[in-house]
């Protein structure tokens, strides 16, 4: 089956004062369709910076990334924002939804920037599946840190993506919530036919994954 | 505070400073700082020195302590006084080696001056001696003439001996403008004046004890003459004075409040990026007035620091301003003066603490536990401080202008304009909140964007709208009043003006223009006489609101009558006099300022008579140019038995000198006005006003534009973080780019438009109220300015999103 997503001998340094200090010295990734892949690795072991590259955000300094067959170097920045928002959602670590708007408009935002059909119907709809129907007309400050992240699931799902970035979804959650939400981005990702890159901490998540790769020493292992 | 609480504020203000100091908000919240203190300072400076030019021209205006001065020569009994000198001024034509040009002549007698210094050639002089003169620099260039030539005045040749630097006494109002000549007393009857005409102004200077003065004073007004000393009444040029320290006293508030507003928009987001800081520390177990007294520590050297640089650049730039004054008005080296270095620092001072104490008492409330759950939240009130600084402007103008109806304009338009920024951010957000339902796309997630913030807008908004309308109406009050000036052209009755010619001169002149070549095209006969009461209350009495009326109204006036009402003339009320009915018809905007009604009775002093007549009509001037406009108008005989003048007009082309110098020659006491070389004077006295008016409008627009930029960055966060969560999920630089661009140029394009219809009512109030002008405005023209203000902001947006929409989004993220 032709991989959602593949990586060869990514490399990534950035200059510091004490000279260039390599990240990934060599990732090589294959994501099939529907999969679920974790990867873990101690903080400051370039997994956010493998998961910008792997979406496009940022440039390798050696290597490529294919999504959905295309490869990324053979496109400029807004090609690769187009493939993107065809293809790919993310959830991101501290939430990131927009302070002035509600529940329901931050889940339709993606969808009305890209044109989508039915945006409000399609955001109340995924606000209801994961249980937060009642707050759908709430803004960001007034729903919990857990309730902040679902909403960022149905922002994700909304869109229907062939592959889920997941950067430490629970992570600035309590166990319990992040038991929650980890639940329904595993319903949800089961449930669609969208592959997922998640990278975490917490091994009783990463374990849940299909596949679970660590970073160390600049590679995936 | 003990000791280790001092201890932990210094070494918390430390450590954080520096910090502190890298953040683009704080530098230009510096430099907002540095810019209104170094406009204090300026302008202080400027006020300072021109105070001190005009006061000292005050104190020597009059030449002596006290003077006597009658129309007519006066004998006074000077016994037992100390110093005294006669001078006799004239308005007359003298034609120099290459022009002929209207002067002001002042004949003098030894002693002169009594009070002052009379500076000819770099040095102190006396009175030029035998057929010498000596003429200012304005005199020499006017009539091509240089040391040694010789100048015509009516029938005597003078020879110019120096030039004049400084005349203690000068006179006021158009012979101010005119070129000086001074030349001896004695050589005054061989020009051929009519020496009691009535037309000249005679003065005695004295100098005595007080109780010499004391008699003299008393006999002179026995004899009719006016008795002018130093603090006698309100002085036009102690007036001047006045205004002009108020004018840039006025300009210093704009500014000012300008410079506030935009250190207000940025010390809100520096403190709510010091939030998280102050929410961390207090977890820690900071106490809370120890974080919020570090951050005004580092506040307060800032604002010292910056408003030190600021007087310093402000002594540095007030020469420049003080260049645009000149020659109309000449400086002194002013020393620095400790009064406006404080008044400049202490602005720094004053603008942080007023702008930033609910902020700084709103961050010692933050929760200790906000830091752990992430929801730090800023709540300053900043109602009480808005009202106390929109109470503290008000007040300031008020003080300033002297003035309560401009205060009202003034403070009534920026508070109009706060409730039409608010008003207006409601119905952005109403209108784009409908608006984004029916578009798609990043339109669409635009719209709603700058709906749903266009409210949190209406503060930078309001602040570029004051800015925009601070600007304008001094643009606007600026360009039309240079309009009216420009605008005026040479129309009824020829390019050149002729007064002071007797009534039985008419015929001779008439015939000797014909001879001359000249068309004479207006002949207007006048009495000269002054308005002495209003139904019965003298004008002293009459006048007590403003001492400016009443001085204008204590000046000599032209009589005038006609048997009909002239062309150029429309009643707008009442009838025109009737033969034998004792009635007057009276211009319009004299009955306003004058205070009159149809109906009320006119006392006139004619010489030694009185004549007293009612008002029968409100009168109006139809169309421009330069045609004669008389104030009071009689039917023909109501002034015929009066000493008659004629004045008029007559056109004359080409190389103007010999006819003129013939007329001069034959009539000396005729004086003839180049109308085109008259408004020449005026126009250059505008231009020098105007170029002043554009260096502070310079100050202004420096001013409003630290407003811009401190709108847009203190916005700069939210947008990068927003632009980077939707790059992340797949919206282009592109879509970000145009809905920041909606977003900026709405704001711009919505501010400018609150600001542009501020400036207009605000400069139709100030012309219909302040200066009874007509006001016209070019509404397309203007309209132009929102458009160009939000293609600005939208420009301005484009420059700042540049670098971070080149930056990872997921990196700007994490930063975030």
């Amino acid at each position: 089956m032709t991989p959602i997503l593949s990586a060869t001998q990514l490399t990534r340094c950035f200059d510091t004062v004490a000279g260039p200090l390599p990240i990934l010295t060599g990732v090589d990734l294959a994501v099939a369709p529907g999969e679920a892949v974790a990867i873990v690795g101690a903080s400051g072991s370039g997994k956010s910076t493998l998961l910008g590259l792997l979406a496009g955000l940022d440039n390798p300094d050696h290597g490529s990334v294919e999504l959905g067959g295309r490869d990324l170097s053979n496109l400029d920045e807004d090609a690769r924002a187009a493939l993107r928002s065809r293809l790919t959602a993310f959830v991101f670590q501290a939430f990131h939804l927009l302070d002035d708007l509600t529940a329901e408009e931050n889940v339709a935002l993606p969808l009305e920037l890209f044109g989508r059909a039915a945006p409000q119907a399609t955001a109340a709809q995924w606000l209801e599946r994961l249980g937060l129907g009642e707050r759908r007309n709430h803004f960001p400050r007034q729903l919990s840190g857990g309730e902040q992240q679902r909403v960022g699931l149905a922002r994700a799902f909304a869109l229907e993506p062939a592959l889920l970035f997941a950067d430490e979804p629970t992570a600035n959650l309590d166990r319990s919530t992040a038991r929650t939400v980890v639940d329904s981005l595993f319903d949800l990702q089961q449930h669609s036919t969208a592959a997922m890159v998640l990278v975490t901490h917490d091994e009783s998540v990463a374990n849940r994954c299909d596949r679970v790769l660590e970073l160390r020493g600049g590679t995936l292992q | 505070m003990s000791a280790q609480d001092s201890r932990q504020v210094l070494t918390l203000a430390r450590g954080l400073g520096f910090r502190l100091l890298r953040q683009r908000a704080v530098l230009l919240l510096a430099l907002c700082v540095v810019t209104g203190s170094a406009v204090t300072a300026a302008l202080g400076f400027l006020a300072v020195s021109a105070q001190d030019a005009l006061d000292r021209d005050v104190a020597q205006f009059l030449g002596a302590p006290m003077v006597v001065r009658s129309p007519r020569p006066l004998a006074l009994d000077v016994d037992g006084l100390e110093r005294h000198a006669q001078t006799a001024a004239f308005t007359v034509g003298a034609t120099g080696p290459e022009h002929y040009h209207s002067i002001a002549l002042k004949a003098v007698t030894a002693g002169y001056p009594v009070q002052g210094e009379l500076v000819v050639d770099g040095a102190v002089a006396g009175p030029p001696t035998g057929a010498g003169a000596w003429l200012d620099r304005r005199a020499m260039v006017s009539l091509g003439a240089s040391v040694g030539d010789e100048i015509q005045v009516g029938q005597a040749r003078f020879e110019v001996s120096g030039e004049l630097q400084f005349e203690p006494d000068r006179l006021t109002q158009l012979q101010h403008t005119l070129p000086r000549v001074i030349i001896r007393m004695e050589a005054l009857p061989g020009i051929g004046l009519d020496l009691d005409s009535g037309r000249g102004e005679f003065r005695h200077l004295l100098a005595g004890t007080d109780a010499v003065l004391d008699r003299v004073e008393a006999s002179a007004e026995a004899k009719g003459a006016d008795v002018l000393k130093p603090r006698s009444g309100a002085h036009p040029l102690a007036r001047m004075s006045e205004r002009a320290g108020r004018f840039l006293g006025m300009v210093s508030v704009l500014v000012l409040l300008l410079c506030g507003g935009a250190a207000a928009v940025l010390g809100d987001f520096v403190v709510r990026r010091y939030a998280a800081t102050a929410a961390v520390l207090r977890c820690v177990g900071v106490a809370r007035w120890v974080v919020a007294r570090a951050l005004l520590l580092q506040l307060a050297v800032l604002a010292l620091a910056s408003g030190l640089i600021g007087s310093l650049v402000g002594w540095l730039v007030q020469p420049l301003l003080a260049s645009v004054l000149e020659p109309h008005l000449i400086l002194d080296d002013t020393s620095p003066d400790p009064g406006v270095l404080l008044l400049a620092v202490g602005f720094a001072l004053l603008t942080l603490a007023a702008f930033f104490y609910p902020r700084l008492r709103a961050l010692g409330e933050v929760p200790a536990g906000a830091a752990l759950t992430g929801a730090v939240e800023l709540r300053p009130r900043t109602t009480l401080s808005l009202l106390s600084a929109g109470g503290c402007a008000v007040l300031m103008l008020w003080l300033l202008s002297d003035n309560l109806q401009l205060t009202a304009i003034l403070g009534g338009g920026v508070a109009g304009i706060v409730v039409a920024a608010w008003s207006l951010g409601w119905l952005i957000g109403n209108v784009a909140g409908q608006l984004h339902r029916i578009t798609r796309g990043w339109l669409r997630v635009g719209l709603r964007a700058t709906g749903r913030r266009a409210l949190r807008h209406a503060v930078p908004m309001a602040t570029i709208a004051v800015a925009v309308m601070a600007f304008l109406s001094t643009a606007m009050l600026r360009g039309a009043f240079l309009d009216t000036y420009h605008g005026q052209r040479v129309m009824h009755d020829g390019n050149y003006l002729f007064s002071r010619l007797a009534g039985n001169d008419v015929g001779r002149f008439e015939a000797h223009a014909a001879a001359n070549g000249l068309d004479i095209l207006g002949l207007y006969p006048t009495v000269r006489a002054h308005l002495a009461a209003i139904n019965g209350v003298l004008i002293d009495d009459a006048l007590t609101r403003e001492s400016e009326t009443r001085e204008e109204a204590r000046s000599p006036v032209r009589l005038s009558y006609a048997e009909a009402l002239p062309a150029n003339n429309e009643l707008f009320a009442g009838a025109w006099p009737e033969p034998g009915s004792g009635t007057v018809s009276v211009e319009a905007e004299v009955m306003t300022d004058l205070g009159l009604a149809l109906g009320d009775e006119l006392t006139f002093r004619i010489g030694d008579e009185r004549l007293t007549a009612t008002v029968s009509s409100r009168r109006g001037f139809v169309g421009g140019g330069s045609s004669m406009m008389f104030w009071f108008m009689f039917s023909p005989d109501a002034l015929a038995g009066y000493p008659q003048e004629y004045l008029g007009g007559f056109v004359l082309d080409g190389d103007a000198r010999a006819p003129l110098a013939a007329i001069s020659e034959a009539f000396p006491d005729v004086v003839v006005t180049d109308l085109e070389q008259h408004l020449g004077r005026v126009r250059s006295i505008m231009s020098a006003m105007t170029r002043t008016m554009n260096a502070l409008m310079g100050l202004l627009l420096v001013a409003a534009l630290m407003v811009v930029l401190a709108t847009a960055v203190a916005a700069t966060d939210d947008r990068r973080r927003i632009g980077a969560m939707l790059r992340a999920i797949g919206a282009s630089r592109g879509q970000v780019r145009r809905m920041w661009l909606l977003e900026q140029a709405t704001i711009g394009f919505a501010a400018a438009l609150i600001g542009v219809v501020g400036a207009h009512v605000v400069a139709e109030l100030i012309f219909r109220f302040q200066f009874a002008m007509p006001y016209t405005i070019d509404w397309l023209r203007y309209l132009a300015i929102p458009l160009a203000i939000g293609g600005a902001f939208a420009l301005l947006e484009q420059v700042m999103s540049h670098a971070p929409l080149r930056r990872s989004p997921l990196r700007i993220m994490q930063e975030a």
